[in-house]
């Protein structure tokens, strides 16, 4: 069956998928809502069963809020307690300051399981060339490490992320939400994508982006598209479709699913993912 | 969740030909059976673009449309409550027309037309489907805050009983609104193309709500995709995926 196939008949996809954003713990500020009964990790594990996802590269909600320490904390029992299922990003915020941040990547990159950085910069945290981002991005292109980075529209500015990216060629960039959501965000951010050989562009958060996958895939790239979720603050199931049910052929589902995410982790000198 | 073996049946009832996709380019009626082949869909229910502007000759486009497509393509005829009965071609009442055009449903703009939503203003289409029992599409425009027509929504559904108000495009951050539509009123649906919220799907149907649920994609401003994931891997019963896909549909459109 191809992948088309076994999503119509709602069948487990089989090959592998990493969703590279996601949200444990849930959050009903601003509008957003989670069916009360399936905010535990466990059940996002057993939900994740159902769709065939292998494993999961999470952030816990507290990020939002700023609370760095904590996020980090509930990360590493997450990952403790449900091993090669979650993964998970060091937590920066700016706010928090430098030492701070050094002390995070320092306990966080000891725990097998961190796999790379998450950023919330713009509305949330502030610009992201704040010099705590910029000493989190050095310490990235250092190890190799990914660095998921929230946009929507242009925040943060389209021109910082490629501004970042001129000096840093071993950390692997990651923009979240197609590059900022609707297609004009897209298309700012694909030269950047295309310019930056470590520069990537994940999926989540599609549902106002009038590009499907496909139209992605013409944009940056079959090797530079990251799948992701933003599960739980969004429901899974709409970005699995995007990508199973999209006219691609399997072996670029397959690299998007979870091949490409493999490849720019190998460099990395934090954590790997097994599957 | 059920593993299938079977192709279940997929309506889409929210579709647009005459409008221009993410590329430029004009869905047509070749275009659009083309997406339906490769979807899987049985039917889907469409208006014209060209309505928005010229309602008659759009409308009366649309219904050429459909009789081209040997009934895989049905009518959703768009009205301006400025031109009630001129919207449509045909002659007579807006209901006579709407019989003639053998529209499923209809579709109006309340944004667009910055018409009012209440019934005071919209009393000539309200009546209209009302009489025939039959959908009445609200389209809000993309990202419109949702309380000009929630507020009054549950008043209105009430005082036209037999016809079916269906919001599309809505969902996401919206549970809130949502639930009590679909708890308390009879005659509200919701299409599930936005529905993002976690689970929300899983929930409405827990609460009961699988029968106000519809598939609609808004193609070609959307791509299909995520509509279809949402749709098939809901941990959901298979009648209740079945209802959502097509029986809803079946059940509530305009059928003379």
């Amino acid at each position: 069956m191809t992948i088309k196939e076994q999503a119509f008949s709602g069948k487990p996809l089989s090959c592998k998928i990493i969703d590279a954003h996601t949200h444990i713990l849930p959050y009903q500020l601003y509008g957003w809502h989670q069916k009360y009964d399936q905010t535990s990790t466990e059940k996002i594990i057993e939900h994740y069963d159902k769709l065939g996802v292998d494993c999961f590269v999470t952030i816990p909600h507290t990020l939002i809020q700023g609370r760095m320490q904590e996020t980090n904390e509930i990360s590493a029992s997450a990952i403790k307690e449900f091993p090669k299922r979650v993964y998970a990003y060091i937590a920066v915020v700016p706010t928090c300051g430098i030492d701070a941040i050094k002390k995070e990547f320092e306990k966080c990159s000891k725990i097998e399981g961190f796999v790379g950085l998450k950023f919330l910069p713009g509305d949330y945290h502030g610009d992201l060339t704040a010099k705590e981002y910029a000493y989190a991005m050095d310490f990235a292109d250092e190890v190799g490490c990914p660095v998921l980075c929230h946009i929507w529209g242009s925040s943060p500015k389209h021109a910082d992320i490629a501004s970042a990216l001129k000096t840093r060629h071993n950390m692997k960039f990651i923009m979240a939400h197609q590059g900022g959501g609707y297609v004009k965000f897209t298309n700012i951010a694909t030269p950047i994508v295309n310019d930056n050989e470590n520069c990537y562009m994940e999926l989540c958060g599609s549902l106002y982006n009038k590009y499907g996958v496909e139209d992605i895939v013409n944009l940056v790239g079959e090797d530079k598209v990251i799948f992701g979720t933003d599960a739980i603050n969004l429901d899974p199931k709409y970005e699995i479709g995007k990508v199973a049910f999209s006219p691609l052929e399997d072996r670029i589902k397959e690299k998007i699913f979870a091949l490409n995410y493999i490849n720019l982790l190998k460099d990395s000198k934090l954590s790997k993912i097994e599957l | 969740m059920n593993r299938r073996d079977y192709q279940m049946k997929i309506i889409d009832m929210n579709v647009c030909i005459g409008k221009a996709d993410v590329h430029g380019k004009i869905i047509d009626l070749q275009a659009l059976l083309q997406m339906m082949e490769q979807n899987n869909i049985e039917h889907a229910v469409a208006y014209h673009e060209f309505a928005l502007a010229e309602h008659k000759s759009g409308n009366a486009l649309m219904q050429k449309i459909s009789e081209e497509s040997n009934g895989k393509v049905g009518v959703c005829a768009v009205i301006d409550p400025g031109l009630g009965a001129d919207s449509l071609p045909g002659e007579g009442s807006l209901v006579d027309r709407l019989r003639q055009m053998k529209a499923e449903c209809v579709r109006i703009f309340p944004t667009e037309n910055r018409v009012v939503f209440s019934s005071f203003y919209l009393d000539e289409v309200f009546s209209a489907v009302n009489e025939l029992s039959m959908p009445l599409i609200i389209d809000d425009g993309f990202g419109a805050p949702p309380t000009a027509i929630f507020g009054p929504l549950p008043e209105i559904a009430k005082e036209y009983p037999n016809a079916k108000f269906v919001i599309i495009r809505y969902g996401t951050c919206g549970g809130r609104n949502v639930m009590p539509l679909i708890k308390k009123t009879k005659n509200v649906y919701f299409t599930i193309e936005q529905m993002l919220d976690h689970m929300q799907i899983e929930e409405i149907c827990e609460w009961g709500g699988a029968g106000k649920l519809l598939f609609g994609s808004e193609y070609p401003s959307l791509p299909l995709a995520g509509a279809l994931g949402l749709a098939f891997y809901a941990d959901i019963t298979d009648e209740e995926r079945q209802k959502i896909l097509y029986k809803n549909w079946e059940a509530i459109r305009y059928d003379d």
